[in-house]
């Protein structure tokens, strides 16, 4: 999965995770988190993200995790999100629709 | 037998909300990607209840998808989605006609094979929110044997009947009757509509009250509050729990023995007093539900 665009999944509301994501072509995977659970969880919190990109074939990516006390499946929902978003082709026709071709369950599960 | 006296309703797009769904202790959960998600979100929201089905632990509590209709632009992700994530049960909306339920079909099946799972382990439940769907109550009902209950949704068919709902419900009386009959001659459940007063443990007691005369088998429900609510009016009173003891014991004394002839009380019993006796035991968990 090739991220195109900068996108967003999630809230900033408690229990819920707001994660973005940018085009880092060439650049690799980076990752930022921010939030009150990433002193304490940010290995898990990182395993989580890895795997869900791993899942989805991201391998060229800037990510933001912003939580506020979200549990794991949380953030990978919304990371797997925000880069089925971010990947979705400008040709493609927009929105969620577009968003949810050929999102591989299997792997993520 | 399943009890599904509760159906709790809960937001798709809301990740504490799914998470908590099952403490309540309502008979089935039932996680919406329809109504309860704007169409901007539909995306996000089946990634939350994948990941819940995934990753949760409901205790045994059943977990039932609400998904987009096959005539949307989610319907299909819907089905993959949540049968990967290992989904109990599929509810689909505005269900007019058996055509609605066998393409639903046609997808679970897919979809089984695709992520391996057993095939028929995925049950459907059709929710009919339209006077063209109450005149096909029956052939839906009989259209899959994936199907397991048929629920009625009231604010939409009142909308289309041209008209609305009102306390005393003679607006759907002929629809839930209908809903009823055929269920009950599918061998299947009948779930009851929403009651939206949530403010209003009264007029949701009466509602409760009515659909268990009429014969549904419990209520869709959007508060947690309306749990103990609905399991109350379904639980079996001291007497009538008694009574079924009664009734189960001499049945299963006069199967030992070799007799047709099964009396309780002086009366002779026959086996829908025997299948009534048992309902009112799995209602009053003294037997596997």
């Amino acid at each position: 999965m090739t991220i195109l665009n900068e996108s967003t999944a999630g809230t900033a509301e408690s229990g819920d995770a707001r994660v973005t994501v940018r085009p880092n072509a060439g650049g690799g995977l980076t990752l930022e988190l921010r939030g009150p659970s990433v002193i304490r969880y940010g290995d898990e919190i990182r395993a989580a993200a890895l795997s869900i990109l791993g899942a989805l074939g991201v391998a060229d990516a800037a990510i933001t995790i912003e939580e506020k006390g979200a549990l794991d499946a949380t953030i990978r929902a919304r990371l797997a999100a925000a880069c089925g978003r971010a990947a979705a082709g400008s040709t493609a026709p927009a929105g969620p629709a577009a968003a949810a071709a050929q999102v591989p369950w299997e792997a993520m599960a | 037998m399943k009890l599904r006296r509760s159906m709790l309703f809960v937001p798709g797009n809301a990740p504490s909300m799914l998470r908590d769904a099952h403490i309540y202790g309502p008979d089935s959960v039932m996680f919406d990607l329809e109504d309860a998600v704007s169409p901007r979100e539909k995306d996000a929201a089946r990634h939350l209840v994948f990941r819940a089905l995934r990753d949760y632990d409901y205790a045994g509590v059943e977990r039932i998808v609400r998904i987009n209709g096959l005539d949307t632009p989610h319907g299909l992700e819907d089905i993959a989605a949540v049968v990967a994530g290992g989904v109990d049960a599929v509810r689909l909306p505005k269900t007019d006609g058996p055509n609605d339920i066998i393409a639903v079909e046609r997808a679970v099946e897919a979809a089984e094979k695709r992520f391996g799972r057993p095939a028929g382990s995925v049950k459907l439940i059709a929710a009919i929110e339209s006077a063209r769907g109450i005149l096909s109550v029956r052939e839906i009902a009989t259209a899959s044997a994936r199907l397991v209950a048929i629920a009625i949704g009231a604010e939409d068919f009142v909308t289309d009947l041209h008209t609305t709902r009102s306390p005393d419900g003679v607006e759907l009386l002929a629809a839930r009757s209908m809903i009823v009959l055929a269920a009950r001659a599918a061998g299947i459940m009948a779930i009851d509509t929403v009651f939206t007063g949530v403010d209003d443990p009264e007029g949701f007691l009466r509602e409760v009250r009515l659909a268990k005369q009429l014969g549904f088998d419990g209520k869709s429900v959007i508060h947690p509050s309306q749990i103990a609510l609905a399991h109350s009016v379904y639980a079996p009173t001291p007497e009538e729990i008694a009574k079924a003891r009664r009734v189960i014991a001499a049945a299963a004394d006069a199967e030992a023995k070799g007799s047709g002839v099964i009396s309780v009380d002086g009366k002779m019993i026959d086996k829908p007093i025997v299948e009534r006796a048992e309902r009112v035991l799995a209602l009053a968990g003294e037997v596997e539900a």
